[in-house]
């Protein structure tokens, strides 16, 4: 039975994603470094990962669920470099935490949903992205309960007072939501204070950068193990990243076990004195 | 697009038919029935406010487009004047898009608007040996001159001296002055322009040569004109209602 695992998103909802293959994260790797199809490689990622059909999600869900991938999948943790009186630093942060909090901020500043109140106007409600600049209108709620996607064409017909009333919200929405800022206590005790700008563009952004790591790295594993102990990883496509990790952790140790063995009985082999005549 | 899509934008255009809205017409003296506004329309008006601030040539297309598509009577399009525009953008406002205006009520100026009776006395005048026919100009013939004028060489989006400025008032000037000119003979002699035959760059030159006192004369006709009928809305002290695209926005 394969491992799944529940993220809770906006408006009290929850998603059943199964675990990050190698092959998603190493493509997932590919996509941080290209601006112009990350978003949409996620987004793609995210359907493909979903158990069950997916809910509507807007950009905070978006970045909630990418995160918590990373949490299940790849790590707890994520490490950002900064400077602090003109000397780098590090500092690791739970990411959960993080989620927690701008998930919870979320859910008290809005719920992505505006009640029309409009008699026999045949849609009752509309679930907007406040964080989308260029279409913020997701979807109608007929009064049958019934969900018409938003496409294009449709601004032809939808009344001007009824885009107002949701303009007005969504502006009432960001004047609300511009930077929030969030403490994230570290391992060390110190808080970091991270300003969370609520805008589309500035999330997607973070995303990146949290869930970005070192695609050379994961290059170098592959093939150490694929030429020191002649395992192609990349032939297994079910394995998952977490999988692939724990290899990786055992092939390292066990390299560092043979290495230590080495220079037991070569104690003098990393002096390069020659070798003594006989 | 999806059949639930068709279906809700069926639902929609139903809608839409059955929430008309009177609009009085201080031209007809009567209120004719409008369809909503929709976010389409408000879209090309915000759009219209990239345009240049002096002609808003733009914005007055735009405004003759939505009318026509928004009015249920097609055939009182084409009669609505240039007085009428202000008080039906009003109203469009009020109807369709918010009843206030600068966070305050805009109710007081829809009764002010039915109590405005135009008072339009077009008579012709003569200038030296020039006899000037005048008219007033419809909606669609404003809307036509800027469209024209868009596409010809003299239009500048956004000037960027203090030269093409005083060019682009010289032109707005000239234009005002084609917009009520019907028809302009030379007395005793075999020569006439009717202007509504001409583009409005011929009709430019040709009001370029007319001389000072011609161009003064038709200047008062339309001076006398807008001071009967073309009415400033106000709120209240402080608030004067602009007819342009941010009163859609």
């Amino acid at each position: 039975m394969e491992y799944f695992y529940t993220v809770e998103i906006t408006g009290g909802r929850f998603v059943k994603l199964r675990e990050l293959s190698l092959e998603d994260y190493k493509n997932l790797q590919k996509a941080c470094v290209d601006d112009i199809s990350f978003e949409s490689y996620l987004s793609h990622m995210i359907q493909s990962l979903a158990v069950g059909a997916l809910p509507e999600i807007n950009t905070i869900d978006l970045f909630i669920i990418s995160i918590m991938i990373r949490y299940y999948s790849i790590s707890d943790t994520k490490t950002f470099y900064t400077y602090v009186t003109g000397k780098q630093a590090k500092m690791k942060v739970d990411i959960a935490t993080f989620v927690d909090k701008v998930r919870n901020r979320a859910n008290e500043m809005f719920n992505g949903y505006i009640e029309l109140g409009i008699e026999d106007f045949i849609a009752d409600t509309v679930v907007i992205d406040p964080m989308n600049d260029e279409n913020p209108i997701k979807h109608f709620r007929t009064d049958s309960g019934k969900i018409i996607e938003y496409e294009d064409g449709m601004e032809q017909y939808i009344p001007a007072s009824i885009q107002s009333k949701i303009s007005e919200k969504i502006k009432e929405i960001r004047r609300q939501m511009t930077v929030e800022f969030f403490d994230i206590t570290l391992e060390s005790g110190k808080v970091l204070t991270i300003d969370f700008r609520m805008t589309k563009s500035y999330i997607i952004s973070l995303i990146k950068q949290i869930i970005k790591d070192d695609l050379v790295t994961l290059y170098k594993n592959l093939y150490d193990v694929k030429t020191k102990m002649s395992i192609d990883f990349c032939e297994h496509k079910h394995i998952t990243f977490s999988e692939f990790e724990l290899y990786i952790t055992m092939f390292n140790s066990e390299q560092e076990s043979q290495q230590r063995e080495e220079d037991r009985k070569n104690p003098m082999s990393d002096m390069n004195l020659p070798q003594p005549k006989n | 697009m999806s059949e639930d899509s068709k279906k809700f934008i069926e639902s929609l255009k139903e809608y839409n038919k059955s929430h008309t809205k009177d609009i009085y017409i201080p031209s007809l003296m009567r209120s004719v029935k409008f369809y909503p506004m929709t976010a389409k329309h408000q879209k090309y008006l915000i759009e219209s406010a990239l345009d240049n601030p002096i002609f808003s040539a733009v914005f007055h297309q735009k405004v003759y487009d939505i009318i026509k598509e928004v009015c249920s009577e097609p055939e009182v399009v084409d009669m609505l004047n240039v007085f009428d525009k202000d008080a039906i953008l009003i109203q469009l406002r009020y109807n369709f898009i918010d009843k206030t205006y600068d966070e305050k009520d805009m109710s007081s100026l829809i009764d002010e608007i039915k109590s405005n009776e135009l008072t339009i006395k077009v008579d012709p005048d003569s200038v030296n040996e020039f006899e000037i026919e005048f008219k007033i100009p419809t909606i669609k013939e404003d809307a036509k001159i800027y469209s024209d004028f868009l596409k010809s060489k003299s239009y500048i989006v956004s000037p960027s001296s203090d030269d093409e400025v005083r060019q682009m008032l010289a032109n707005m000037y000239i234009i005002e002055l084609c917009k009520y000119i019907s028809r302009i003979s030379i007395a005793g002699r075999d020569a006439s322009m009717d202007f509504k035959f001409h583009g409005i760059e011929e009709c430019m030159e040709i009001v370029d040569h007319l001389g000072k006192d011609v161009a003064k004369a038709i200047e008062k006709f339309i001076k006398n004109l807008k001071d009967k009928n073309l009415f400033i809305y106000k709120l209240d002290e402080d608030t004067t209602v602009e007819i342009n695209s941010e009163l859609f926005s």
